[in-house]
């Protein structure tokens, strides 16, 4: 009777072993880490391709959500989980986006792909991943700084959009570019036709010497803190049009590049190539955007560049830059950068913290200044201030 | 000519189009790969190895017992192949083969027939496409012309085009524009938009050549005796026979080495067909009266050659339906592919799945309701696993199969017959069956009614028609020893028809079958004819091991009637049927082979094509 009943729980054992085939443990974090960024699809949306495991195709798609929640986290050249320190941070709540990563997921397509390998269920679904609901719950936890946040410790940047290359499907792009701005509440300035360079930007540009960036001199002009510049390209392929659309974006105040980002359309046949203009955009927003917000950040950090021009005249110039550049020193604690100099008209570049304007930086110098005259300030816009300064007579804008 | 050159640039630089895939990130991969409509181009003028068809008729009288002689007759059948026949032939050849599946562009001469989902369209082409002139030739010959005419006359004129730049202009125009320009150009062509579009969709060329067709001819005069009057009288028949073996050239455009390149061939055949009259004639067949049962059976040879070059083609993985499983409970999948994609009731899928890189089958389904998606608006077709199961993210591959088995069984059939009562007891020495012992064997040929007449109501019905041979034992009543002693082995041979209704059970393929059988035999001894009538109530448990194999085991009861019963004892012939009771029964069982038959030979009669119900 006990040899039977030996037999049997070998028996059963065997058997258990023959039907258990697939062992897969779940766990917390995605199984793998397989997925690809395919489309920004909206303004805070995005399509990821993301593949998951598992011993059946629910189990395996269960695991593909997680993964795509991944991705948006930590995944790919622009998560929003940027810095060791903020995946630390975000630890917790990561785990818990991962336990309920549908709560982030828009929309599901049909399986893309199925394969079994070792037993084990591959599938790979494209997921479109409210991105935005993402960074909000980061920011609310203070993992991350929010729109908001940046707008409160010193102003969201104002920026202004080029069309510099592609004609009518650049401008296309510029006005889908737009649109992603201020749908992430950023200050977005229009230009119009028919605006030119104000008279003093273009003098500051000619004393300057260097050959400048037309459109840098409008954004100064405009008074933006940021500018960028869009350029399309289509390309002719063997199915259809593939469209591309690169954006460039500066630093208004220094003409310092901030990051170059290309966005493509799939190729396809269409009867209108400004839809795939849309598609390329929709590429590259998320990206500049992911851009902008980062290079803010460092600004709120390390201090804002602001861009002053002096008028004073020959009597008095040498004084006032003198005492300009003092009161500027006792402001930042970064290093100022003298950009031209004549005897009567001057620039700097100086990064000031917690100053988030151009007035409230007049207001400083203002204060802080012990040359001849007094400062009265020409015009602010932005990150650009002209102040005037002159002990006897007129000011002059002369260019030497 | 210069709309010729602009037609045909049309045509080849869409083969360019159409070959190259999208591989974008929103596309799926191998694994669940879907059928997407394709559009082929055929040519009217079939490649014959001869200018007419033709059968020699025989003349053959036949007496009561079937006993008779043939002469050659004075009338031959001589079919001539012109234009318009090849256009007929060729009208079912694409039916048949290049189903609704496909678009279709059969260029004839100086007309074109295209049929679309929308519906079949007549072209006057008014001589703006040179014809295709198959002429009468051997297959090396046709094959040779038919590559000249693609490679040599065409490239001929699309290497003028490219020089014209007119392939890159016609590249960079949007799909709105390229729409434009192929409107523009067909009203230059003086031909219509949607058939210049087919033509630039047209991704496979076909062509068919059609080998000797051989075929032999009877009429037949029998002779009968009425039974009312006693008197004799003479009934007349048309049988011909006919085998038609169609080979289907098959060339796709190569858009890097700018040539039409040979694809592939199919060879379909029609198997014998035998053609007769509808009913007996009364007196001697008009050449008119032959012709006609020629004709007959000319286009059931030419449908059934086709149905077996489809099956090939569906074993082709570029012409055959795939589908990804959307959802399932594992038993049911429902799928938008319907009629106009020839979907059939009962037509057979495998279930695929992709295992460490190797395509592997995991089972079997059926269709079991078709959508009739003639328009965009239909039902989904529901298909139903038989066999295994299916999950999210399987494939289903389209079985190719015609609906059609070979039928093998091992069987007993007995029947006992039983003498009469005489004074209130048994007439032993009429007992002829007394065991119900008769194994044997039948053959014959099963066929899904639902699959090939295309109706959801007969889904799952076989009908069979099948020949019998049985061995059984006669016995006779030894009176001296009051017992029972082994007389003869009658052996019965007859035939039948039977249907029979298969309903799976679960979907590990299992089926039980309610059956009726009805047979007519009767013996083939020297000395002994005894004819019975049966009907035989049965019930059949299956198993599918694939569309193509299943084997059933059947037990039944035979019920019926003696029709004759003759025995030739002591040199007289003696009518015993009033001896014996006139009902005889037996019990049947059965152990039953089928094998999947490709070739429909006279059976392709009763298919019907899916998509009419659309009409």
């Amino acid at each position: 009777m006990r040899k039977f009943l030996v037999l049997m729980l070998v028996l059963a054992l065997c058997l258990a072993g023959c039907s258990n085939k697939c062992d897969f443990k779940k766990q917390q974090t995605p199984a793998l880490y397989e997925a690809t960024f395919v489309e920004s699809s909206g303004t805070g949306e995005m399509m990821i391709k993301a593949t998951g495991i598992g011993c059946s195709v629910e189990e395996a798609l269960e695991e593909a959500k997680k993964t795509a929640v991944w991705f948006v986290l930590e995944g790919g050249d622009k998560p929003i989980l940027k810095t060791q320190a903020e995946k630390t941070r975000a630890y917790g709540l990561e785990m818990q986006m991962y336990a309920n990563p549908v709560k982030y997921i828009r929309w599901i397509s049909d399986i893309k792909s199925k394969k079994k390998e070792g037993g084990k269920t591959k599938v790979t679904y494209l997921f479109k991943i409210d991105v935005a609901m993402i960074q909000q719950e980061l920011a609310a936890a203070e993992i991350i700084t929010s729109t908001e946040d940046l707008g409160e410790s010193m102003g969201l940047p104002t920026v202004s959009v080029f069309a510099d290359k592609g004609g009518d499907f650049a401008k296309t792009a510029v006005s889908a570019l737009q649109e992603y701005l201020q749908d992430n509440s950023f200050e977005v300035y229009k230009a119009a036709q028919g605006d030119t360079v104000n008279k003093i930007v273009a003098k500051m540009a000619a004393l300057e010497g260097a050959e400048t960036d037309p459109m840098h001199d409008m954004a100064l002009s405009f008074g933006t803190d940021i500018y960028a510049k869009v350029n399309y390209s289509g390309v002719q392929g063997s199915v259809g049009t593939k469209a591309s659309v690169a954006v460039e974006v500066f630093e208004t105040a220094t003409g310092k590049m901030l990051g170059t980002t290309t966005g493509y359309s799939a190729e396809r046949r269409v009867t209108d190539a400004n839809a795939l203009v849309q598609e390329a955009i929709n590429d590259a927003s998320a990206k500049v955007i992911s851009q902008i917000r980062k290079e803010w950040m460092e600004m709120s950090k390390k201090g804002k560049p602001f861009k002053l021009a002096v008028l004073s005249n020959s009597t008095d110039g040498a004084a006032v830059d003198e005492a300009v550049y003092s009161a500027l020193k006792g402001l930042s604690t970064r290093q100022i950068k003298r950009q031209a100099g004549g005897k009567s008209t001057f620039s700097y570049i100086v990064y000031l913290k917690d100053i988030p304007n151009a007035y409230e930086f007049f207001l400083a110098l203002k204060k802080a200044y012990s040359g001849p005259g007094q400062l009265e300030k020409v015009s602010d816009a932005g990150s650009f201030l002209v102040i005037k300064a002159a002990g006897n007579g007129e000011v002059e804008l002369v260019i030497e | 000519m210069k709309k010729f050159l602009l037609i045909v640039f049309c045509l080849i630089s869409v083969f360019q189009l159409s070959a190259v895939e999208d591989t974008s990130l929103l596309k799926s991969d191998e694994t669940q790969k879907s059928y997407e409509r394709k559009a082929v181009m055929g040519f009217g003028d079939i490649g014959f190895m001869q200018d007419s068809v033709k059968v020699p008729m025989r003349y053959c009288e036949y007496n009561e017992k079937g006993e008779g002689r043939c002469v050659p007759w004075t009338f031959s059948v001589n079919y001539p192949l012109d234009a318009n026949e090849k256009l007929k032939a060729a009208k079912i050849f694409y039916q048949w083969t290049i189903t609704n599946r496909f678009d279709k562009i059969i260029l004839g001469d100086n007309v074109a027939f295209m049929r679309t989902k929308g519906g079949e369209v007549k072209i006057d082409l008014g001589g703006k496409i040179p014809t295709f002139r198959a002429g009468t030739s051997d297959r090396a010959t046709f094959r040779r012309h038919l590559e000249h005419y693609l490679n040599s006359d065409v490239r001929k004129v699309f290497g003028n085009l490219l020089d014209a730049s007119a392939e890159q202009r016609y590249s960079e125009l949007s799909e709105k524009e390229q729409e434009t320009f192929m409107v523009t150009k067909a009203k230059e062509l003086g031909l219509s938009a949607a058939f210049v579009k087919n033509l630039l969709n047209s991704s496979y060329v076909f062509a068919a050549h059609v080998a000797p067709i051989g075929g032999a001819g009877r009429v037949i005069r029998s002779k009968h005796k009425s039974a009312v009057t006693g008197l004799h009288y003479y009934s007349f028949d048309v049988e011909i026979e006919l085998s038609v073996n169609v080979v289907f050239m098959i060339y796709r455009y190569n858009y890097e080495t700018k040539r039409f390149e040979h694809y592939g061939d199919i060879v379909g055949h029609s198997g014998g067909i035998t053609g007769s009259t509808d009913t007996a004639l009364q007196i001697i067949p008009t050449p008119k009266q032959v012709m006609s049962v020629f004709n007959d059976t000319f286009r059931t040879a030419i449908k059934a050659a086709s149905l077996n070059a489809n099956y090939q083609l569906k074993q082709d993985d570029n012409f055959a339906i795939f589908m990804p499983v959307k959802s399932s409970d594992g038993k049911k999948i429902e799928s938008s592919f319907g009629v106009m994609e020839d979907i059939r009731i009962d037509h057979p899928f495998e279930i695929l799945e992709t295992v460490d890189g190797k395509t592997q089958r995991k089972g079997f389904a059926r269709a079991r309701e078709v959508s009739i998606n003639c328009n965009d608006s239909a039902a989904p077709t529901i298909i139903k696993v038989t066999n295994g199961d299916a999950e999210e993210g399987d494939q289903l591959r389209e079985y190719p199969w015609t609906g059609l088995y070979f039928n093998l069984g091992l069987e007993n059939s007995g029947v006992q017959i039983s003498g009469l009562q005489v004074d209130g007891r048994d007439d032993k020495e009429g007992d002829a069956g007394k065991w119900m012992f008769g194994p044997g064997l039948h053959l014959g040929t099963t066929v899904d009614l639902g699959f090939v007449l295309n109706r959801s109501a007969l889904s799952e019905f076989y009908l069979s028609v099948f020949l019998d041979l049985n061995f059984g034992m006669k016995t006779w009543y030894d009176a001296a020893e009051d017992s029972y002693d082994l007389d003869t082995f009658p052996v019965w041979f007859g035939g039948g028809l039977g249907i029979a209704k298969r309903f799976y059970m679960g979907s590990a393929g299992f089926f039980i079958a309610p059956a009726i059988d009805a047979s007519y035999h009767g013996t083939l001894n020297e000395g002994l004819d005894f004819q019975h009538f049966t009907v035989t109530p049965q019930i059949q448990l299956g198993f599918s091991t694939t569309p193509s194999f299943d084997f059933i085991v059947k037990a039944g009861w035979n019920l019926g009637f003696l029709t004759k019963a003759e025995s030739h004892g002591y040199g007289a012939e003696k009518d015993a049927l009033s001896s014996y009771s006139p009902f005889v029964h037996g019990i049947y069982t059965s152990l039953d082979f089928n094998f999947h038959l490709p070739i429909v030979s006279a059976m392709a009669r009763m298919y019907t094509p899916s998509s009419n119900v659309c009409r």
